[in-house]
């Protein structure tokens, strides 16, 4: 747990097997922040407002579910994260993204397009990164991309594997558009995410993530 | 290679990349808290913002998570157990104030320690 945190997850149990609505209140005033900061994790793509919403649904079901005859106290935070990725799939979903979990599905796109690359070429010798902090910056980025632009990050990524093969926009613009709920053009939709990727660069590499431009 | 397509394979290669960090599978239910994205300035203060009664405007239905449409069949399988938004039990809820749930806060942490380390001695 991070270092803000005195109560610790085992401080934690004890207190949700003692007193359960004691548990909840605990659970907010000192995980809150871990618990919202998973949620944008998973619900990137999302408002604040969205992930906001997810937080109070995720409290308000912990509290049902630790007044349940039979309530497990054990690992009370990692029910709390469970429940905030199902709700934050809900929200996704809602909200209209596909939010494709499929990994296997882009494996082979991935080493292909590594492959010949001057970034591939450099990531053979990456002798300084570190991929968790990478992801974890990655993720603060893109959240802070403009909303249309985080959208269409989401659905670019959600489909990639759609859209590498057919090697066309045409089907992203017509999913932007079903989120958006108004016409989008192929050429608007490709510049906002040559535009949201131009921003990614420039801020990872500022951060010091300086494999990704290209030379 | 053609400068234009090392261009294309380079923001092929950045495409590749992105996806393949942002659809990154997690097996475990384990999860790693100090590499989760940090919240902007903005999005500590929402969530200061709850402040300390948000519990209890919670239950007394003061805080309504919205619901506008409900998740697709297959979510609900896939998640079983969504919040029930019928439930409000706020009159079973005392009126708690910051200071007192503060001071709970502290007894408990100390009766907790106190415990682990009454656990630590070895017994005579």
């Amino acid at each position: 747990m991070t270092a803000r945190n005195p109560v610790t997850e085992q401080d934690l149990e004890e207190v949700f097997k003692d007193d359960p609505d004691f548990g909840i209140r605990l659970l907010h005033e000192d995980f809150r922040e871990v618990i919202l900061r998973y949620i944008k994790k998973h619900g990137w793509g999302l408002q604040l407002a969205d992930w906001m919403d997810i937080y109070s649904q995720t409290i308000l079901e912990m509290i049902q579910k630790s007044r349940e005859p039979g309530f497990d106290h054990r690992k009370p935070l990692a029910l709390a994260f469970h429940i905030a990725k199902c709700r934050t799939r809900d929200m996704l979903r809602r909200r209209k993204h596909r939010a494709n979990p499929d990994t296997d599905a882009i494996l082979d796109c991935v080493a292909k397009d590594f492959s010949e690359s001057d970034i591939g070429i450099k990531l053979r010798y990456p002798d300084s990164v570190v991929w968790e902090e990478f992801q974890q910056n990655l993720y603060e980025v893109i959240a802070a991309l403009p909303g249309r632009q985080r959208i269409v990050a989401r659905v670019f990524i959600d489909n990639y594997e759609d859209f590498r093969e057919r090697d066309t926009y045409t089907p992203l613009a017509e999913l932007v558009s079903n989120i958006t709920g108004k016409p989008e053009s192929v050429v608007a939709v490709k510049n906002a995410w040559l535009e949201a990727k131009q921003k990614i660069v420039k801020e990872l590499t500022r951060r010091g993530f300086n494999f990704l431009e290209a030379e | 290679m053609t400068d234009r397509s090392r261009q294309e394979r380079n923001q092929r290669a950045l495409d590749a990349l992105i996806v393949s960090q942002l659809r990154r599978h997690e097996d475990s239910d384990e999860v790693d808290c100090e590499h989760l994205p940090r919240l902007t300035a903005e999005e500590q203060q929402a969530l200061d913002s709850l402040g300390p009664d948000f519990i209890d405007n919670l239950l007394a239905g003061q805080i309504k998570p919205t619901e506008d449409d409900p998740p697709a069949e297959e979510d609900e399988l896939l998640c079983a157990g969504g919040t029930s938004f019928g439930m409000n039990r706020a009159e079973e809820i005392d009126g708690e104030t910051a200071e007192e749930l503060e001071r709970k806060r502290r007894e408990i942490i100390e009766r907790l320690k106190k415990k682990d380390g009454d656990d630590a001695q070895p017994s005579s």
